[in-house]
């Protein structure tokens, strides 16, 4: 047995809440109604009669102002409770008699009926009421109406006897546990975010972790799904030692975003590639060495600006563009930051850089660029070979003489 | 360009403006063109992303690791830095850069380093290549080049490029001769 309660003007929520009070097995079946299974409320609360009475009791107490119907069939209770006024009970085999009385077009206004022009063919035939509709002939108007025929066929007759779409709730991902005392040292603290994340991942995979620490949240992203929680716990400890807490933590929460698993296809004759899974740890190893800023992959920005570029996040998973090398017979190493430099000028050339002699000098080549920013740039090159042996590029901003780098 | 040999350490060095960090792009290049993933550690922070896009190395699949001689322990960092990539796995190419390095600080890298790389690196298909102004990879190299440069290449008043000569000093060098010569 079925039952629906249709209330237009209730709020989603409280007819689900409504309904998960009397049965687990719910259908969130459409806006302002929900149906809901009472097989085994018999025993707990009576007949049918006391059952519908009970769940209008408490509609009424929780403010619901609602059509009840009870039935057999969950399709009979849906066009019941939505078109006819206050408590309706069907006893079983009595639905096409219950529903007999209404017209037509109560049928669901579902696209296929549209489309055959069904209802317009009904109204062509004289067939006014869903009894008319029942006592048709059944072989002839499947025959002629083919699965959408049958369908509301068998909703003017009651005999549906479809299974309930059952409401999951949302699966969560969320853990939190309050400490029963302060805690200051790192590794007992990780070892209450392992079991939180053991207890959370059962061989899911996640792209996102959360973790809370006194209300604060700190978040770390992963560019592939994570399906190890030693892995995450690792990248933890790193962020937690980069940036540790301000004071002694007394509540913990993880929360993890699920995502589908990695699924990949590798090739015999593929140039072999780091393991994402490996390679993230690695780079939060190197990240927490070196410093954020440090570790990536470098990409050049459209601009004339010297040592213009930004790093990027490494990804084993980067495809490969086909390379266009150009006929370049030098390479450049970059001093970072310029050195400043003590460069002696005669005859507006220069002959000497950090007292070392000039053997050649070639210049000036001039550059400006971004004055239309707040950090325009202007500077005046000269390639400089000097008694060392080596080539360098000494270029001069706002007066002063800066060492740029070395051709090698 | 012919790439150095896989599974073992090769040395590249040579002094100022000799070349060797051309030779270095040539070489992530080629690994890029055959799709391999490629790593440098810039003891120095030098690298030039720009040099080494126009010689042909494609930045997505290189990873940059800088270090920087303002941190204490840099070297050091550094050393840590080439031994979890190399453990790490799945890299074609790892460079370790240590040009411009002084003296002192060279002197002060254990040799076990180089034991722990050859290790590291041997029976896997990565090939690991050091580059510094002198050989300090020593008995654990199975190839050492040393670039010389021959002369710098101006077309008036512009710098066009560097020749230069690349003599292996030690085993028979993999890498094409002739194609080193080609300076660039």
């Amino acid at each position: 047995m079925f039952a629906c309660v249709y209330a237009p003007s209730s709020e989603q929520a409280t007819l689900l809440a409504l309904a998960s009070s009397f049965s687990p097995l719910v259908e969130d079946t459409a806006p302002g109604m929900v149906i809901f299974s009472i097989v085994g409320l018999g025993r707990l609360i009576g007949t049918p009669q006391e059952i519908a009475a009970v769940v209008a009791r408490r509609g009424a107490e929780a403010g619901i102002q609602a059509n009840l119907a009870i039935s057999a069939d969950p399709d009979t209770a849906m066009l019941a409770a939505r078109h006819l006024r206050g408590i309706t009970l069907i006893p079983p085999d009595r639905e096409a008699d219950r529903l007999g009385s209404l017209p037509v077009h109560v049928l669901p206004a579902e696209p296929e009926l549209i489309e055959t022009g069904l209802i317009e063919t009904l109204d062509r035939w004289g067939i006014r009421t869903l009894a008319e509709l029942a006592a048709l002939p059944e072989l002839g108007f499947i025959a002629r109406f083919g699965d959408a025929g049958e369908r509301i066929l068998r909703l003017a007759r009651g005999e549906t006897h479809r299974s309930l779409r059952v409401m999951t709730p949302p699966e969560s991902y969320q853990r939190r546990v309050e400490l029963e005392h302060p805690q200051r040292l790192l590794e007992p603290l990780l070892f209450v975010i392992s079991s939180l994340l053991n207890e959370l991942m059962q061989g899911l995979s996640f792209n996102r972790v959360t973790l809370t620490l006194n209300q604060i949240p700190r978040t770390l992203e992963f560019p592939v799904p994570v399906r190890d929680s030693k892995v995450i716990l690792k990248q933890l400890q790193f962020d937690l030692e980069a940036h540790p807490p301000q004071s002694a933590i007394l509540s913990v929460e993880v929360q993890l975003n699920p995502t589908d698993p990695r699924v990949l296809q590798h090739g015999l004759f593929i140039p072999q590639a780091p393991a994402p899974e490996k390679l993230q740890l690695t780079l939060a190893r190197l990240t927490a060495l070196l410093g954020e800023g440090n570790v990536g992959s470098p990409e050049l920005l459209d601009t004339h600006r010297p040592d213009a570029f930004v790093m990027r996040a490494f990804s084993a998973e980067a495809p490969a563009t086909p390379a266009q090398p150009a006929a370049i017979r030098f390479a450049f190493r970059y001093y970072r930051p310029p050195i400043a430099a003590q460069v002696r000028v005669k005859a507006e050339r220069p002959v000497s850089v950090n007292a070392q002699p000039i053997l050649t000098a070639t210049g000036p080549w001039r550059a400006s660029g971004e004055w239309w920013t707040t950090a325009p740039w202007d500077r005046e090159e000269w390639d400089v070979e000097l008694s060392n042996g080596g080539l360098y590029r000494v270029y001069q901003a706002s007066q002063r003489w800066f060492l740029e780098g070395m051709y090698d | 360009m012919k790439a150095l040999p896989n599974g073992a350490i090769s040395e590249i060095f040579g002094c100022v403006s000799s070349g060797k960090t051309l030779i270095l792009h040539k070489l992530l290049a080629s690994a890029s063109t055959r799709g391999e993933f490629c790593a440098v550690v810039d003891s120095r922070g030098a690298f030039d992303p720009l040099s080494a896009s126009r010689a042909g190395v494609d930045l997505r699949r290189l990873l940059w690791v800088r270090g920087s001689h303002h941190a204490n322990h840099w070297m050091e960092q550094a050393f840590k830095a080439a031994d979890m990539i190399l453990h790490a796995g799945g890299f074609g190419v790892v460079v370790l850069d240590l040009c411009d390095v002084p003296l002192r600080d060279l002197n002060s890298i254990p040799l076990s380093y180089w034991y722990r790389f050859r290790l590291a690196v041997e029976n896997t298909p990565t090939s690991l290549i050091v580059t510094g102004d002198q050989p300090l990879v020593k008995s654990c190299a199975r190839v050492q080049l040393e670039v010389k440069r021959e002369r710098l290449v101006w077309r008036g008043p512009v710098f066009e490029g560097i020749d230069f000569e690349v003599i292996p000093r030690k085993a028979r060098a993999i890498v094409n001769q002739e194609n080193l010569r080609m300076a660039g």
